[in-house]
């Protein structure tokens, strides 16, 4: 394993709402090594795009940092001014967003948009680059490079301009890209040629990739680890084929259950809905939904524990204190 | 060299566009042939004074009133001007006035609203209600005052017009600002370090040109107008220039017996209000990609 480009220490994420604090990211931690794709997964409401937020310094009030640290190359992204990100952001970080649609402007050629990023950057006119846009295209497997550069953002197709946004990702070679649910907009058939295209990417410029999706099937082809997230806690952690083959935790155990579904057997879901933030339950926040939960799991609150190599966060596993 | 290959390939496709933006342009046919007449219309302005077949100003009351003939293929007015000549000459007064106006008006409107969309806040109230004052006058009535503080002359009609016409911009602007501003594309130009000032105008103007331009053509024709009412009520253009709206005012005494001196600058005005509005359809229509009418995926 290579050293760790990104490094996040118990890091608590609160939003400060009139109805109440919302515990958005409790006490999670994680670190990403070089060249690993680390996919983050949880449902709706879990904490999961507030880490991705926090990793790429994008949080705005109402939500605060309330302890813990980002790393980023040995740097706490959460104490850096704006201008000081802004520097590292798009260069060392690349970030991804979920609907392609709304972020290219509808009235500049896709090629100009992605020079805008090096002119940024650079601090010379986006024409200069129309060069290395041409051969990111290339990169990304946008067919037609050259002619594609003065097309229009209502001229490509979804998974086109997914294509596009991710040149601009990764058009200053960062250390680490952050997507934040990169393929929910797109058709079944274009989400496995972007992730396949995420994972080439990742041979070709020696990046780190933190995932974030709620697709578990996709995310296990392509994570090298997963992280599973529940209301805003890291419940798992651990090898991707590790998780599929023998998950630990009650909760990754349903939601392998659910990707596990065959045909003409009945949908199964986990019964009951995730809690509210502001109040969570007390002790482990999945024991109101917990086949297994007993006594001890309403009460007391599970540590994290490492089994060969895997976090796991449950009173069944590992030694009781 | 592979970067050179590049290069060539993208600047084809760059000139490629370019021509299919021409062409979207020229099939509007209504609009290219408009643009035609405005060129004309600029051009006769522009060398007016050089083309006329009699002196617009030389007056003969002995062949006052005369209806088109062969001499004078408009007639003449009540003072036996060529109205012809009068015409030709008179086009850089009207398209003068109006162009400038709008222009000027445009130009403030356009950076008020842009900066009170864009600021938000403080900002944003002060100039809105500055707004709601300029626009609480009815436009004649504000128009009448300044000219009458400014004196009579052609660039208080400019001043005047201009400063009736930018209130609107400035509401229009700045609600189509609060449109685009939250869009994502502009979060991303605003992350990648980008000024204000770079966001406003490069991002957010271009974006919102569509009602800008149809608010212009309208308001070019709206400012011969316009000229034309002050020219009704003696504050436009003094006599005796040759504005078109003027010889309107002048001339609807004789409505009824020699329409021939409100009619032929009536159709002047007419025909370059028309061709404002068509040309603006066009451009718009050109300039906004998505309604092009070669929509298709390349």
């Amino acid at each position: 394993m290579g050293e760790k480009v990104l490094e996040v220490i118990s890091l608590r994420v609160y939003y400060d709402l009139p109805q109440g604090t919302v515990r958005a990211v409790d006490d999670v931690s994680l670190d990403v090594r070089r060249r690993e794709v680390i996919g983050i997964a949880g449902e709706s409401g879990s904490g999961k795009s507030t880490l991705a937020l926090a990793i790429t310094g994008l949080l705005r009030p109402p939500a605060k940092v309330v302890s813990g640290k980002v790393l980023f190359n040995g740097v706490d992204i959460l104490r850096l001014s704006e201008d000081e990100l802004r520097r590292i952001r798009g260069r060392k970080i690349g970030v991804i967003f979920q609907d392609p649609n709304t972020y290219l402007n509808p009235i500049y050629t896709s090629g100009f948009q992605v020079a805008e990023v090096f002119e940024a950057h650079r601090g010379i006119h986006a024409k200069k680059y129309l060069n290395e846009v041409v051969k990111l295209f290339r990169l990304v497997k946008i067919a037609d490079p050259e002619r594609r550069v003065y097309a229009y953002p209502h001229q490509l197709s979804g998974g086109m301009k997914q294509r596009v946004l991710i040149s601009m990702a990764i058009a200053e070679r960062p250390d680490l890209i952050v997507a934040d649910e990169p393929t929910s907009a797109l058709d079944v058939t274009i989400q496995s040629e972007i992730m396949d295209l995420l994972a080439e990417i990742r041979e070709e410029t020696n990046t780190s990739i933190v995932m974030i999706t709620h697709d578990l099937a996709l995310l296990f082809e392509v994570a090298d680890r997963v992280a599973i997230m529940y209301a805003g806690k890291l419940v798992e952690l651990g090898r991707a084929s590790d998780l599929i083959k023998d998950p630990l935790h009650p909760y990754t155990k349903a939601l392998l259950s659910i990707l596990r579904y065959e045909r003409k057997k009945k949908l199964t879901s986990i019964p009951g809905s995730i809690p509210s933030l502001i109040n969570p339950p007390p002790g482990c926040r999945f024991h109101p939904r917990c086949p297994y939960a007993f006594s001890k799991c309403s009460k007391i609150e599970p540590k994290a524990v490492d089994i060969e190599g895997r976090l796991v966060a449950c009173h069944l596993v590992g030694g009781s204190e | 060299m592979e970067d050179e290959l590049i290069l060539r390939k993208v600047e084809e496709a760059r000139k490629k566009r370019l021509k299919e933006m021409w062409s979207v342009f020229k099939n509007n046919r209504m609009a290219y042939l408009a643009s035609y007449v405005l060129v004309a219309m600029y051009l006769m302005a522009l060398v007016g004074i050089f083309i006329t077949p009699y002196d617009p100003y030389d007056f003969d009351l002995s062949r006052a009133r005369q209806a088109p003939s062969l001499s004078h293929p408009l007639g003449t007015d009540e003072l036996g001007r060529d109205i012809l000549s009068r015409i030709i000459a008179g086009a850089k007064y009207t398209l003068g006035i109006s162009l400038m106006s709008v222009t000027i008006g445009a130009l403030i409107g356009v950076m008020l609203g842009l900066i009170s969309g864009y600021m938000g806040g403080l900002v944003d109230t002060v100039i809105q209600r500055a707004v709601d004052v300029a626009l609480a006058f009815p436009t004649i009535l504000l128009a009448i005052a300044l000219i009458a503080a400014l004196g009579q002359g052609v660039v208080s009609l400019i001043i005047a017009i201009a400063v009736s016409t930018f209130p609107v911009y400035a509401r229009l602007v700045r609600g189509s600002v609060l449109q685009v501003i939250n869009e994502d594309y502009i979060a991303v130009v605003k992350l990648l370090g980008k000024d204000p000032w770079y966001i406003m105008f490069k991002h957010v103007l271009p974006n919102i040109t569509s009602p800008i331009i149809v608010q212009s053509t309208y308001y070019m024709g709206l400012a011969i107008l316009l000229t034309s009412s002050l020219g009704f009520l003696g504050l436009g253009a003094p006599p005796p220039t040759p504005e078109w709206g003027s010889m309107i005012g002048s001339g609807r005494v004789y409505l009824f017996s020699s329409p021939h001196i409100v009619v032929s600058p009536g159709i002047f005005i007419l025909v370059t209000a028309l061709a404002c509005n068509l040309v603006g359809d066009g451009l718009r229509d050109t300039l906004d990609p998505k309604s092009r009418m070669f929509i298709r995926r390349v």
